[in-house]
């Protein structure tokens, strides 16, 4: 005798029998279909009758149909409009800007583009954040000044006031970059000699700790023990401080004689002054690399 | 003939822009059901016929018009085109009692290869199922056609029936529970005779 368990599951296989049975039975029911005839028949007048009220509309490309549907002609053009228009004056302007400031480099005093050089000089001061950097582009700008000057008296056309008045806003303006140099210099050496002091202070104290280790100090860790037994790059910074210095006292000297070479109105000898001084504040800050690499190096170590 | 989703979905979108040529293979991929539907619905093949032409005439129409704006499938707004025409059809022929399916004309067996003895299995079936199905409240065999005749996803009836999916299957449930219990009782019948 099933027990009810067993009853039960029969039961519901039988079920599922009548159901999957049923299921067949009704997908059987798919063979009803119209006439064939009716079909090809109602297709052309079906036909007939669309294109009889239609404007006649051409079968389009799966692709342009995706395309359509994809991006709206309408909604895509207000979409790009503003794109575009954006677009576009950002070129614009960047090639106005950057074509205008090569136009201007070799413009004089009078030109219309000259402002734009002058703004051009002051945005790239405006961007160096070293003070090196700055007193190189302020003897670029020096040099120019001078180059303006011989421009301007080689002109045939300006005669007399005209002349000697840009030649006398020009030589204002060599001054001043001049002094702003030497100014930018005269920091730079402060700094240097700041940062040697420093050097020198922390020698000391290794050298207090040092001495002290006789007197029973050595109990005491040395505050950096690596340095012990390098005691001889102590004594590097302060002959490349010492060279620094020298470099920078003579750029001082070689830009005072610039500047009398542009006293005696000498202009290109001034501006292979400044050329000079340029050089030696390049093969100055060259210096300063190697040696902060260096540094960086042992102290890895 | 089946169809994908993307492959309908840009064949409603050419319609809408009036192709022609779109609607007409629409008409051929659609027709089969479409009749399928409206004569289980209304049980006779000329009524049938004639439904299924208007049907697709004014789903043109309302294309024209512009009016598809909501319909999401093509498939969807030609069963809601039917339905609404069928339920014009009662309406004009209120005076018939009764809606009865022509039988054996009604029916084509497509296939002419199968065996004579499964041509007479599938008669038998057919003929139970036809006859038994006017039997059942208009909704249940609506929904039995839809689903387990013409294949339609719960997503799609539900969508054509103006239902919530856990509506629609609600009453394919009750729908099969009616189904099967006629076609037991009928057995029952034909057992104690």
């Amino acid at each position: 005798m099933p027990r009810p368990a067993d009853a039960g599951l029969a039961m519901t296989v039988c079920i599922n029998m009548n159901e999957k049975d049923l299921f067949k039975k009704l997908n059987n029911l798919k063979t009803v279909k119209p006439d064939d005839n009716f079909k090809k028949s109602y297709r052309e007048v079906l036909y007939a009758q669309i294109s009889a009220g239609a404007t006649v509309n051409k079968s389009e490309s799966n692709l342009k149909t995706i395309w359509d549907s994809v991006m709206p002609g309408k909604i895509f053009m207000d979409m790009a409009k503003p794109v575009w228009v954006t677009s576009l004056a950002s070129v614009l302007i960047l090639v106005v800007g950057i074509g205008g400031v090569y136009a201007s480099k070799n413009s004089k005093p009078g030109d219309s583009l000259y402002i734009a050089k002058i703004i051009s000089e002051r945005a790239q001061l405006a961007m160096a954040f070293n003070e090196k950097d700055k007193a190189k582009l302020g003897l670029e700008f020096a040099a120019s000044r001078a180059k303006e000057i011989t421009q301007v008296l080689g002109e045939s056309k300006e005669q007399g006031e005209e002349q000697n008045k840009k030649v006398e806003q020009l030589s204002q303006n060599f001054k001043k970059e001049i002094s702003q140099v030497k100014n930018r210099l005269t920091t730079i050496k402060a700094a240097e000699n700041k940062n040697n002091q420093n050097k020198a202070e922390e020698v000391e104290v290794f050298g207090a700790n040092l001495g002290k280790s006789d007197q029973r100090m050595e109990l005491a860790e040395p505050v950096k023990p690596e340095v012990g037994g390098q005691i001889q790059p102590n004594i590097e910074p302060n002959s490349v401080a010492t060279t620094t210095e020298e470099n920078l006292n003579n750029s001082d000297k070689v830009l005072e004689e610039a500047e009398k070479m542009f006293d005696e109105k000498n202009y290109d000898g001034t501006i292979d002054k400044i050329e000079e001084v340029k050089q030696i504040i390049n093969q100055d800050s060259n210096k300063g690399q190697v040696k902060g690499v260096s540094e960086t190096a042992t102290s890895t170590q | 003939m089946k169809i994908g989703k993307i492959e309908e979905k840009l064949l409603l979108y050419k319609i809408k822009k009036n192709d022609r040529e779109a609607f007409i293979k629409a008409y051929d991929l659609y027709i089969d059901q479409l009749y399928r539907f409206i004569y289980f619905k209304v049980g006779s093949r000329e009524e049938a016929e004639d439904l299924c032409s208007a049907v697709f005439l004014k789903t043109w129409n309302y294309i024209l018009e512009n009016t598809l704006r909501d319909h999401r499938t093509l498939k969807a707004l030609l069963y809601k085109i039917a339905r609404n025409l069928i339920i014009d059809h009662y309406r004009k022929n209120k005076d018939r009692e009764t809606v009865s399916l022509d039988g054996d004309n009604g029916v084509k067996i497509i296939d002419e290869k199968q065996s004579a003895i499964k041509t007479m299995e599938l008669k038998t079936d057919l003929l139970v199922l036809e006859t038994k199905l006017p039997e059942l409240k208009d909704e249940y065999r609506e929904v039995i056609i839809l689903r387990f005749v013409n294949e339609l996803s719960i997503k799609e009836i539900a969508e054509i029936l103006d239902k919530s999916k856990g509506n629609v299957r609600v009453l394919i449930f009750r729908a099969l529970k009616a189904l099967k219990e006629l076609l037991e009782s009928d057995e029952k019948i034909n057992l104690n005779a």
